[in-house]
């Protein structure tokens, strides 16, 4: 009767109290281990084959048309030691970095989501970036960008981080119509 | 008496702590004393007052939106929980587990009750306000109430007698009572 | 006595009507608390889509931060289209930044397209300080499941909460 109703709510109240230690258990231990006991994974970039044409981007749905990119990559990383007790996925991507008059930018010409810990050493030759990139004045003008790998940890519970690996590449938008390969390390 | 009683679960010393507290006030009117519900009316004014800064502040936020109202939502948020610390501590600290408060004849007594947990007893500690005389008294939950988990208010109405005719008597010393 | 009595009466049943009030109240001002500190209308978020799989799935709970002038390519951010009330989550893939604004383009893990058909008509980019309710900071997975199934049956929502007042007035401390 009264009892049966104060058991029930204790109970549950102590399968609450049990179920949040063990949640800020896991997130708090997964921190310390990602952001202070793993060592920071080194990624090694080359981008090759930088190509500008004018038109719609194939990619997206931006339909005016304007400078866009295509370009294709060798990269070497091994971000197996960001997997732990409380890594869900790893949500990688390559971005280039480039200046602007009114702009700084940032973009993202490829991306990946890995799963499991034997996925996570990556080794791709000659990959063509899956996004075309666009910016947003319509023109490359010829600058230069620098690459990075970076990737954002999901965990099964607890703060998301966001990293990057050591090592960059630079490349340099060609002009317009161009077809001619910039090669740099 | 032959009013509507509750069945109160005799195995939770804290419902047959509430229970006899209600019985106490009847009890204390019925012995002629005016109560007085100061106590009570702080605790009140506290409490609803915090919940009208509450209903304000999300009023004024359902009016003009989460950006325009963030300052005073914040003020709000503040002051509401400023009262509330306000009102426990009046509870703790104030009240001090006080369950009645009355007059008569220009006496006032004050009535604080305890129970610790899982000790069925019920514990009182009676303060004349005229002469500053404490007495403390006990009695187990047994003896006013029956095994279905009715309280028998007479044998508990003669035990305060006792408690407050000591209470009032004219000298200095605090006695415990049984 | 009556009299008497019936002061008494009046004032237990408003200390248990208190008591109710406060559970209310108490709970929507922890509520708008939060909302202060981290600067966001709606600082946690019930996940409603897939567009995030495999990271977020239906029922999870995401914990906001908006106190970020500016949010980084990478994060994972809510935002509100201008004129429209749904909220969406998506990952920021460019980022353009002046001093004095942002834009941001965006994307669901798992669409295969970025957002720009869900801005709105010629919007290309969206500007974080308009349109950006939050950065996503924290998780928790499947708990929140059960707001989806009482936002499905309304009378579910208002039944917990009077569960919850009457809880509040049934016990006495």
């Amino acid at each position: 009767m009264f009892s049966t109703f104060q058991r029930l709510q204790q109970y549950c109240g102590f399968v609450s109290s049990v179920v949040i230690c063990i949640m800020a258990a896991i997130s708090l231990s997964s921190f310390v281990h990602l952001n202070y006991l793993t060592p920071v994974p080194t990624a090694s970039i080359s981008v090759d084959n930088v190509q500008v044409k004018y038109g719609k981007p194939p990619y997206g749905y931006n339909y005016k048309r304007q400078e866009y990119a295509s370009m294709t990559f060798d990269l070497d990383a091994d971000l197996s030691p960001l997997f732990n007790w409380n890594t869900k996925q790893l949500f990688v991507y390559l971005a280039a970095t480039y200046p602007g008059k009114q702009y700084a930018n940032k973009v993202v010409f490829w991306d990946s989501i890995i799963t499991s810990k034997e996925d996570a050493i990556i080794s791709l030759r000659n990959t063509t970036a899956n996004y075309q990139i666009y910016d947003v004045t319509g023109k490359f003008s010829e600058r230069t960008a620098t690459v990075s790998l970076e990737w954002n940890v999901q965990p099964y519970v607890g703060l998301l981080t966001f990293s990057k690996g050591e090592g960059r590449s630079k490349f340099t938008f060609p002009p317009l119509a161009s077809a001619s390969s910039q090669k740099a390390r | 008496m032959g009013s509507t009683r509750n069945k109160v679960n005799i195995y939770a010393v804290p419902d047959l702590k509430n229970a006899t507290d209600d019985e106490i006030s009847r009890i204390m009117t019925s012995q002629g004393y005016t109560q007085k519900f100061t106590l009570i009316d702080i605790r009140l004014a506290l409490g609803f007052s915090s919940v009208i800064v509450a209903a304000a502040a999300s009023y004024y936020d359902f009016k003009v939106g989460f950006e325009a109202a963030k300052k005073y939502t914040a003020i709000g948020v503040t002051v509401y929980f400023v009262l509330n610390a306000l009102l426990t501590l009046w509870i703790w600290k104030g009240e001090k587990g006080t369950v009645y408060e009355g007059v008569k004849d220009d006496v006032k007594i004050s009535l604080q009750s305890s129970a610790t947990k899982h000790v069925a007893v019920y514990k009182v500690e009676v303060k004349n306000g005229r002469t500053g005389k404490k007495v403390e008294g006990w009695k187990p939950f047994t003896e006013f109430f029956d095994s279905e988990g009715y309280l028998v208010p007479e044998p508990l109405e003669r035990w305060l007698e006792t408690v407050l005719e000591d209470a009032r008597e004219e000298g200095a010393e605090t006695r415990k009572s049984k | 006595m009556l009299p008497q009595l019936s002061g008494l009466q009046l004032r237990q049943t408003l200390v248990q009507a208190l008591n109710f009030c406060l559970v209310l109240t108490t709970a929507y001002m922890f509520w708008k608390g939060l909302s202060v500190v981290t600067d966001s209308p709606s600082p946690i978020v019930v996940v409603l889509s897939g567009s995030m799989e495999p990271a977020f799935q239906r029922g999870d709970i995401l914990f906001l931060w908006n106190r970020d002038a500016r949010v980084k390519v990478g994060d994972i951010v809510v935002y509100n289209v201008k004129g429209r009330d749904i909220p969406i989550v998506h990952r920021v893939v460019r980022n353009h930044v002046s001093s004095k604004k942002q834009l941001l383009l965006t994307k669901g893990d798992n669409n295969a397209m970025d957002d720009v058909d869900l801005y709105s008509y010629k919007q290309y980019y969206l500007d974080r300080e308009q349109e950006v309710v939050g950065a996503v900071k924290g998780y928790i997975p499947i708990v929140g499941y059960v707001t989806i199934l009482l936002s499905e049956n309304l009378w579910a929502k208002y039944a917990l909460l009077g569960g919850m007042g009457l809880l509040a007035m049934v016990q006495r401390d």
